[in-house]
């Protein structure tokens, strides 16, 4: 018997971004060392005053690149964190720069629940277009 | 059970697709709860025989 779904990421979980920020290249040539706080807090422009916008997790705009602003990730009511991107950092972090976070993410997340729920690691590959093709099975 | 195989691909955009094969009764949909709170399901086929039984008969049910 078999089944077959899709689904769209949500990143809801807080350790997996922050964990895949780390992977992420950033234009500075930084490594990304996102903080990540219980509560929102304004993110900063790159003249180093607060902005209005705010966020749990927070790429400081050191790392980010010279003359940028904060990167922030807000958890919304639905409980999944957004990007949070100023007009000046988007033609770094476009919306590609984000759906490779987007992919790096929901690859270490489907690791992590395979792993919690005691499914087998089988392989690994990638495909030509770029697709992650994760095999497991049930022990 | 050795010949249940959990496949996900996730695509360059980081949406994903999960399929499960090999699996006995209902068991895949137990697997496919687990991945449920990765995000939004888009699309689902479950293929015979999910409701395991004689004579369960073939259908597929595609989509929302």
């Amino acid at each position: 018997m078999s089944a077959y779904r899709e689904q769209e990421t949500a990143m809801n979980d807080v350790n997996c971004l922050r964990d895949s920020l780390k992977e992420m290249k950033l234009r500075s040539g930084k490594s990304c060392e996102p903080e990540v706080h219980d509560q929102p807090v304004p993110l900063v422009g790159y003249e180093g005053s607060n902005r209005k916008q705010t966020a749990e997790v927070v790429i400081k705009r050191a790392q980010v690149g010279g003359s940028s602003n904060d990167i922030g990730f807000a958890r919304g009511a639905d409980g999944n964190f957004k990007a949070i991107i100023s007009d000046y950092d988007r033609s770094f972090y476009s919306e590609k720069w984000l759906d490779g976070l987007k992919q790096n993410y929901a690859e270490r997340k489907a690791k992590q629940v395979a792993r919690d729920s005691g499914l087998g690691f089988v392989d690994r590959q990638v495909t030509a277009n770029g697709t992650i093709r994760l095999q497991f099975n049930r022990l | 059970m050795a010949n249940e195989i959990i496949t996900i691909e996730i695509d360059p955009k980081g949406n994903f697709s999960l399929d499960l094969e090999g699996f006995q009764g209902k068991g895949c949909q137990d697997v496919a709860k687990l991945f449920e709170s990765m995000g939004t399901v888009t699309k689902e086929e479950i293929k015979p025989a999910a409701y395991a039984g004689p004579g369960a008969g073939n259908y597929i049910n595609t989509g929302r």
